[in-house]
């Protein structure tokens, strides 16, 4: 390459140079309020929406003596849910950013009416993110539930985060996103979303004051589209149990001797749906094997080298679980008359054929479907303890 | 013409380019997804497809045997005399100019819907088709060394992806197999789906000349079809597993929904461009070997010297076509590119090859006379 070519690729470089600076769509974060949570209400025509919003000054950073709250609030409302969303910006200075979202909380009475079509606009545009949680704010509007902070988080949007992470260790509430939600609906299924309340509790020890706390125990059925209702805390864990997605939970039982109970930790949990029909009866088999660990227990079992014992306590765990399964079937059978642990689609895996005719239907003959809870609990390990404390202090 | 011994193909480079231009379509719109019966066993439409590729390119592999190291304008020419020949090449050079539009006009609308919103489309339109001049200007050789490597980053980008995904599938999605669809409505989608892919085929017809003689053509491309049969089931049941059955066929670009949908270890995840760039790449391969060798055609129908002269002006072509395509809101003139004139040149592709093929046979004397 001669030096004539060379002055004009230097020259092409430099003209390029000023190029790398940006674009037409960059979104500088100077720019922009990255939002963490939003409340969603439908009343009638209009969108109202609740937002928590980063304030990238309260990161450490002291303003005066104080310092800056590390979430911004604003509220706005529109004929939509994208109008609601532009229109945060006659009031809020910075363009909102809605890629970090982590839970869209709607209203009960926007949950019963449907929120599908809000939720179109979280699919179909790039800047948001499927994985955002769904919850269903119980009993207050979703304006009164963001801003509250009670644990070690101190904006609402991760406060909420964490609480439902623990979904894994109690199995007393569910872990529903954006696009969960959307691909159970699409999939023909019913939805099942997060809850999430507002509770007062004292301030401090002599109960002078009282401040909130947020609650996320429950959860929201859906046929379809809308709401249809709440199932509390044990009829989660039911539920859990029936669909296979209990990671851990504690299944307190009485003692097998003495007063008291034992606790046992659920370390792993599977099922297995056996299908069968008899004429034109269905009849399910719900088989569900746990793995677990006894974690406390203040009764006076004799656990010391006692196989017998540790099989009747196993047992009482299984009857216990069972007894909470079979509960949330009955209500969900007799109450709102919606497969929702999927029994249907083993029907179709299995009976194929007949599934063709039933699909349709499938809402009626649910309900009259005969099910058969079977729980298997291996307890596999008893901790530090080989005797419960209370069964020494007797002795 | 002529084909210089400096410009002589690995079967690897043409296998790298044929795979990275067959997965680019599960990338983009991963049509097997929506074509009836659109169920859970999708991923058997993907089976069945190679198969029909295979049997509508006989007329073409024949041709490729039968003329090794001759571009098939050359024989085109010779066997259905010189004007129809040239007619049919001209034809053929515009039908792969018409690829480079369709996967333009797709990848547009991605950039535009999810990157860059508000950078104009003549703009985005016109970085494309320039890196195709470009590249065409470098000629067929480079493009394809550069698929050698590309490649892998692509097929890589499927593995990779199916293994962080993995944690989210649910394989009873599949289930009950064969249920829900007949084997025929699956044979005449794979059919159809084997058609479009046959489209790749028509460019292979054309660089098959300047493969190396050691090679043979056959082996690469039933290698091609089985390793593209692979990845395209494997992107398939990917989404399928990850987004069900019924979303994904409501989504513009589902590998791309699927490829947001991972989060392994909480590490991996929002790693979608990664997927987004195996696009770009394999979009490249269909814009920039096509359009060399559309311009290459219209040298040996124009007998110029070189295809050079002709690479701007096709080019300028494309870009006109989108241009138009774009700005255009009659839905009807959409349907017209999209969809009637799809169904049209598949039908000349296969139609072409065929015609010229017969002709041979009744032809083969005379021609094997001409030192052939």
């Amino acid at each position: 390459m001669n030096w004539g070519k060379n002055k004009l690729l230097l020259l092409g470089v430099l003209l390029l140079l000023p190029a790398l600076g940006g674009c037409w769509d960059s979104s500088e974060l100077n720019t922009v309020a990255i939002t963490s949570v939003i409340g969603i209400e439908q009343i009638r025509d209009s969108v109202h929406l609740a937002l928590e919003i980063y304030n990238p000054a309260g990161e450490g950073e002291l303003q005066g003596t104080q310092k800056a709250n590390k979430a911004k609030y604003v509220q706005s409302t529109g004929q939509s849910f994208f109008d609601a969303i532009r229109n945060v910006n006659i009031l809020f200075d910075k363009k909102i950013f809605l890629a970090h979202t982590k839970e869209l909380i709607f209203n009960e009475e926007t949950a019963k009416n449907g929120f599908v079509g809000l939720l179109d606009l979280w699919a179909r545009q790039h800047a948001t993110w499927p994985d955002a949680y769904l919850l269903v704010s119980r009993g207050v509007r979703p304006s009164e539930v963001i801003g509250v902070t009670n644990g070690l988080e101190e904006t609402s949007a991760n406060y909420i985060e964490d609480l439902i992470a623990n979904s894994k260790d109690t199995g007393k509430t569910v872990r529903t996103t954006a696009f969960d939600f959307l691909k159970e609906f699409y999939n023909g299924g019913y939805p099942v979303v997060g809850v999430i309340t507002k509770k007062e509790k004292a301030k401090d020890a002599q109960e002078n004051s009282t401040e909130d706390e947020l609650e996320t125990e429950g959860a929201a059925v859906f046929s379809g589209q809308n709401m249809i209702g709440f199932l509390n805390g044990p009829e989660t864990r039911g539920l859990n149990f029936a669909t296979g997605k209990i990671r851990s939970a504690i299944i307190v039982s009485p003692s097998v001797e003495g007063q008291g109970v034992n606790s046992l930790e659920i370390l792993n949990a599977g099922r297995k749906i056996d299908v069968h029909m008899e004429g034109e009866k269905v009849l399910f088999d719900l088989k569900i094997d746990i793995s677990a660990m006894l974690g406390g227990e203040t009764g006076r079992p004799d656990t010391s080298g006692n196989p017998s014992v540790m099989k009747a306590i196993a047992e009482q765990n299984s009857e216990t679980v069972r007894r909470e399964v079979e509960q949330v079937i009955t209500k969900v059978q007799e109450d709102w008359r919606t497969d929702i642990f999927g029994f249907g689609q083993a029907l179709h895996q299995k009976y194929p054929d007949q599934w063709k005719t039933m699909k349709n239907q499938w809402n009626q003959i649910f309900p009259d479907a005969e099910i058969t809870v079977t729980v298997k609990t291996d307890l596999k390990w008893q901790g530090l303890l080989d005797t419960p404390l209370e069964r020494r202090s007797e002795s | 013409m002529k084909i210089s011994p400096s410009t002589k193909l690995t079967s690897f480079q043409i296998l790298a380019v044929f795979i990275s231009l067959r997965v680019l379509v599960s990338f983009s719109f991963t049509p097997t997804l929506r074509l009836p019966p659109a169920n859970q066993d999708a991923w058997m439409i993907d089976l069945l497809t190679g198969f029909y590729i295979v049997i509508l390119y006989i007329p073409s592999l024949f041709l490729m045997n039968r003329f090794r190291n001759v571009f098939f304008t050359e024989y085109y020419e010779l066997i259905v005399g010189k004007w129809i020949g040239k007619i049919l090449s001209f034809l053929t050079s515009l039908y792969l100019l018409y690829w480079p539009f369709f996967f333009t006009v797709i990848l547009i609308d991605f950039i535009k819907t999810t990157t860059l919103t508000k950078t104009p489309m003549y703009v985005i339109a016109g970085i494309l088709v320039a890196i195709g001049v470009y590249a065409a200007f470098k000629g067929l050789e480079s493009q394809l060394r550069a698929a050698e490597v590309f490649v892998f980053y692509i097929i890589g980008i499927v593995i990779i992806f199916t293994i962080l995904g993995f944690n989210k599938m649910d394989f009873s999605v599949f289930l009950p197999v064969l249920s829900d669809s007949s084997f025929l409505t699956l044979n005449k989608s794979a059919l159809f789906l084997g058609a479009g892919r046959f489209s790749d085929g028509v460019f292979l017809l054309g660089i098959s000349a300047f493969l190396d003689k050691k090679y043979s053509i056959i082996r690469c491309l039933i290698i091609g079809i089985i390793v593209f049969t692979l990845f395209s089931m494997l992107m398939t049941v990917s989404i399928q597993a990850v987004l069900g059955v019924e979303l994904p066929k409501h989504m513009n670009f589902p590998y791309f929904a699927f490829a947001r949908q991972i989060d392994a270890f909480h590490i991996f995840q929002r790693i979608e461009f990664f997927s987004v760039a195996a696009w770009i790449f394999g979009f490249l391969f269909k814009l920039c070997p096509f359009l060399t060798l559309s311009a290459m055609i219209m040298k040996e129908v124009y007998g110029a010297k070189s295809e050079k002269p002709f690479i701007i002006p096709l080019a300028v072509l494309v870009y006109i076509l989108i241009i138009t395509t774009a700005v255009a809101s009659n839905p009807f003139y959409r349907k017209i590119l999209f969809v009637y004139i799809y169904y049209a040149i598949n039908f000349f592709t296969f139609a072409i090859p065929l015609f010229v093929f017969i002709v041979y046979f009744f032809r083969r004397k005379s021609i094997k006379n001409r030192g052939y």
